[in-house]
Formats: C-alpha cells, sequence, structure tokens
C-alpha cells in the first residue's frame, strides 16, 4: 500500500496514522520508543524484519518498556535444555525482566491476566516508512 | 471440639447420622531396636547388626535431648522402655480407636537415606523396614497404611524397592526425608518418582536426622523446631524448579509435618520470580503455584494457633483451594494433634469434613 492510500484509510477508518521512522533507521533486533498522539509506544522490529508496537509503559510497575530488549522467546520441553522459540517473540522489560508476547501483548507467564496485559497497535510498512495507527 | 465431631458413643462420631471416621496421614511406629531387622536381612548386612557389641544403630533425632519432657506424648510413653510407638495395641487404642480413625498412615523415621553407611546396606535396610512393617504393623491391623521406606542415594536400587513394596495396596505412598543438603527435584532422583507414578504411590517429605535449618542446627531445639519449614519449602520449590510435575505429570505430593501457614508466602514469591526469571527454566510450563495447588497436599500437624482464629482460617483462604489440607496427629510425639480440637471453629463445618477425612480419601483413592 502506498501511503496516499494508506492516509485516506485511515481517515475513512478514523484511525490516526503516524509515520514512526523510516524502514532503515530500525535494525532487527532493536526496539525504540516513541510518543505520538498522546501515548507511549513501543516499537519492535524482529529478527524477521517485522515490526510490532506495543504500548511502552509496564503494567507492573510503570518502567519504560522500550529501555529493555527484544529475543525469540526461550523454550523447552525437556528438563535441563533451552531453545528459541520458531515463532514466538517477548519484550523484556528492562527493570524486572517480565516478558510480554509481541503479538498479544500478553505475558506468557500469565496470559489470562487482563491487567497484565499491553495495548498493541497496528504497524506498517508503507513507501519505505514505518506507520503506526493508533 | 471441631464442630463436625459429635460423639455419640466412645470412639465413634458421626455427622448428620452418618460414621465419620477420620483419616490420620502421620502416625510413627518405631522399630524397639535396630535389631528388630535382622530377620528381614540377608548377608552380608544381617551380621552386621547381630554384632552384639551394644551399638545401637544410627541416630534419629539431631537432638539428643530435645524435650525436656521426652519426645513423646505421656500416654505414648511403654511401661518397659521401648519407644514410644512401638506397640501396635498402643497405637490402636489411643488413635485408632479413641478417635475412630480409619485408616491412620505410618509414616516411617527410619530413614536410611540419611545414613552414612555402604549405599547397598542402606538399601537393603529400607527393604528389611518395608518387611517389617508389613509383617508386624499391616498385617496385625487392616486400619493401617504405610509409607514405602528407601534409600534415597541409590534412585534405582530405591525405584526396584517401590516396584516390590508398591505392589501391596496397604503402601500407599513413598517416604523421603525433608532435608537440607541437596534437593529430590534433580533428574538424579527421577527413577524414584517415576516408580511412584507408575505405582500410583503419593511421594511424602517428613522431617528427618537430615533436618536442618538456614544456619545449620543451632543449639536450642525450639530454635531448630521453629525454623525447619525450610526444608519442605526448598524441596518443594525444587519439584517445580526442576519440572518434576511436568516431567511426571500424574505424580502426587504429600509434605507432612512442614506446618502449612507459609504456603501463600511461597506461592506468591514464586510466581512473581517465575514472571521475571521463567527464561532460566523454560521447562516449567504453569505459574509455581498451579502446580503446587493441583499435585500437593500439606498435613494439618503442627497447627498453627493464632490468637485470633479468623486469621488462621484467613490464611487457608488465601491458599485457593479447600483441597490442600490433610488431618494428621504425629502420634506419638510431643507435638500430636487431636481431631477433636486441632481444626478451630472458624473453619466451617464443611470445610473441616474435608480437612478430617475426604481430602486424604480422595488424594490416596481410600
Amino acid at each position: 500500500m502506498t501511503s496516499r492510500e494508506a492516509v485516506r484509510r485511515a481517515a475513512d477508518s478514523r484511525e490516526a496514522r503516524y509515520v514512526l521512522c523510516g524502514l532503515d533507521e530500525i535494525p532487527p533486533g532493536e526496539v525504540r520508543g516513541f510518543r505520538v498522539g498522546g501515548r507511549r509506544i513501543a516499537l519492535s522490529r524482529l529478527d524477521d524484519g517485522t515490526f510490532r508496537v506495543v504500548a511502552d509503559t509496564c503494567p507492573h510497575q510503570a518502567a519504560q518498556l522500550s529501555l529493555g530488549s527484544i529475543e525469540r522467546m526461550w523454550v523447552s520441553d525437556t528438563p535441563g535444555t533451552h531453545h528459541q522459540s520458531e515463532n514466538r517473540n517477548v519484550l523484556l522489560c528492562p527493570w524486572h525482566g517480565f516478558e510480554f508476547d509481541l503479538e498479544t501483548g500478553g505475558d506468557p507467564c500469565v496470559p489470562g491476566r487482563p491487567d497484565l496485559k499491553l495495548k498493541t497497535y497496528r504497524v506498517e510498512v508503507e513507501d519505505g516508512e514505518v506507520a503506526v495507527y493508533l | 471440639m471441631a464442630d463436625v465431631l459429635r460423639e455419640e458413643r466412645e470412639g465413634v462420631f458421626r455427622d448428620g447420622g452418618e460414621r465419620l471416621s477420620v483419616v490420620d496421614v502421620d502416625v510413627h511406629e518405631m522399630l524397639t531396636s535396630i535389631r528388630d531387622l535382622i530377620p528381614y536381612l540377608e548377608e552380608p548386612w544381617r551380621s552386621r547388626i547381630e554384632v552384639n557389641d551394644g551399638f545401637k544403630g544410627p541416630p534419629g533425632n539431631p537432638y539428643a535431648f530435645p524435650q525436656p519432657t521426652g519426645v513423646a506424648i505421656q500416654d505414648a510413653v511403654t511401661d518397659d522402655g521401648s519407644p514410644a510407638g512401638s506397640k501396635l495395641e498402643m497405637v490402636q487404642e489411643q488413635v485408632l480407636d479413641r478417635y475412630d480413625i480409619e485408616p491412620a498412615i505410618l509414616n516411617s523415621l527410619f530413614h536410611p537415606t540419611d545414613h552414612q553407611i555402604q549405599p547397598e546396606f542402606a538399601t537393603a535396610l529400607a527393604s528389611a523396614y518395608n518387611d517389617w512393617i508389613v509383617e508386624n504393623w499391616l498385617d496385625r491391623e487392616e486400619r493401617l497404611r504405610s509409607s514405602i521406606t528407601v534409600a534415597a542415594q541409590e534412585p534405582h536400587d530405591a525405584a526396584r524397592e517401590i516396584d516390590r513394596a508398591g505392589s501391596d495396596p496397604r503402601f500407599v505412598q513413598v517416604i523421603l526425608p525433608a532435608v537440607a543438603h541437596h534437593v529430590f527435584g534433580k533428574p538424579y532422583y527421577w527413577p524414584i518418582f517415576e516408580a511412584a507414578e507408575r505405582n500410583d504411590l503419593v511421594v511424602a517429605f517428613h522431617q528427618s536426622g537430615g533436618t536442618r535449618t538456614a544456619v545449620g542446627l543451632p543449639p536450642y531445639y525450639i530454635e531448630w523446631h521453629t525454623a525447619i519449614s525450610q526444608n519442605w519449602q526448598s524441596q518443594l520449590i525444587s519439584l517445580v524448579a526442576h519440572g518434576v510435575f511436568d516431567r511426571f505429570e500424574e505424580l502426587k505430593v504429600a509434605m507432612i509435618e512442614s506446618s502449612w501457614t507459609w504456603v501463600p508466602h511461597l506461592m506468591w514469591r514464586f510466581d512473581y520470580n517465575y514472571r521475571s526469571l521463567r527464561r532460566e527454566v523454560p521447562w516449567v510450563k504453569r505459574l509455581p503455584s498451579e502446580y503446587i495447588r493441583e499435585r500437593v497436599k500439606f498435613s494439618t500437624q503442627p497447627m498453627e494457633y493464632p490468637e485470633n482464629p479468623e486469621d488462621l482460617y484467613r490464611m487457608f483462604e488465601m491458599i485457593g483451594s479447600d483441597d490442600f489440607l490433610m488431618f494428621a496427629t504425629d502420634y506419638p510425639h510431643w507435638d500430636f494433634d487431636s481431631p477433636k480440637q486441632a481444626l478451630p471453629h472458624s473453619f466451617p463445618r464443611d470445610l473441616q469434613r474435608k480437612i478430617l477425612r475426604e481430602n486424604a480419601r480422595e488424594f490416596y483413592d481410600f
């Protein structure tokens, strides 16, 4: 989708569109914080090059999550072994290390706790720009 | 008196007309001497005990004179100086008949796991002890069930003993000592849990001569006795953290004489830490508190009595399960709890029934 089409669609859907940065400004594996539309959001770029956006405030003690890091979630089916997930990526809080699933915003340890879940936002790459829809 | 235990006639309690026999998950049978095991040992081990040099065998309690009045309630003191708990007739009269208890689970205080002896000898002693239990207790009193004694330092041999003894349905669990010097969650010990699960047996933890506090053996027994819950806590944490409950999905665990009011604290702290530290133990799939609520039961004794009994009930409610407590007397020891008095009135009547009987009946499939 071109950025012009995106702007038109956003207007129709009453979503607010904000361009965060250029596609190449954030390398894979990094997370960066933005303040747009009165909200603090964390933009993560996964190691496959795609982007995810979640709220940038930890529901635990309000740490700024974009000061943390992202990784493929560590999993194991056999005690004593570790490997990284094929498809789950998590954002780690810089204070207590709580994990947040970048697809759902939920804490994988307590997926049933809505009060410990981050809000997620749609993010698109359009004409070489990274845009978030709030 | 516990509200549900209305005495209609000597030794029989009824609730709404229904007989309410109590289940006691912690009664201690005792050897009169290590020499009781001689008939149940093969060589080369038999002659090591037969040596008549006055040696009394391995020590039990780490404190030489723990209680000014002795380790037993005075009722349980024997006429001939043999250890309290060594006479079946007294257990029948003072526990089974007096409180209409059926069944009671015998938990050995003889733990070859603690003995600093040849590991093969420890294994033979465990096996002999189980045979001694069958012939001297289980065959003589049908209201008794028992734990299987093992020498856990040889886990594969312990597993074979669990298979052997566990073929007798009167053995309902494997007993392990709540020790301070290592954790039983480590994979080295998994043959024991595998065998317990294979034989549909609970694994129970009880204090032993290897039970210590965080500072070892402090000078006074009261220091030790007040602090020893640390041992059960560490063992329970290890079972979760090493993935024992994930690996053995049918395994059930009983914490006997651990006390239980610390459980809310441990679950809260463990769950909180799990959110931060899950990546260290990714094989643990769920919140630690979920395993504890679903797979672990605790004995009531030793009950704790805050000034306001409602506080005790609030502690119970914080655990979030009506099923997790099972009544225990700890006969014949000095901190014995009576089923008629142990539960305060703050515990609702239906809950008292569950604790005194139904929780254990369901857990052990009685």
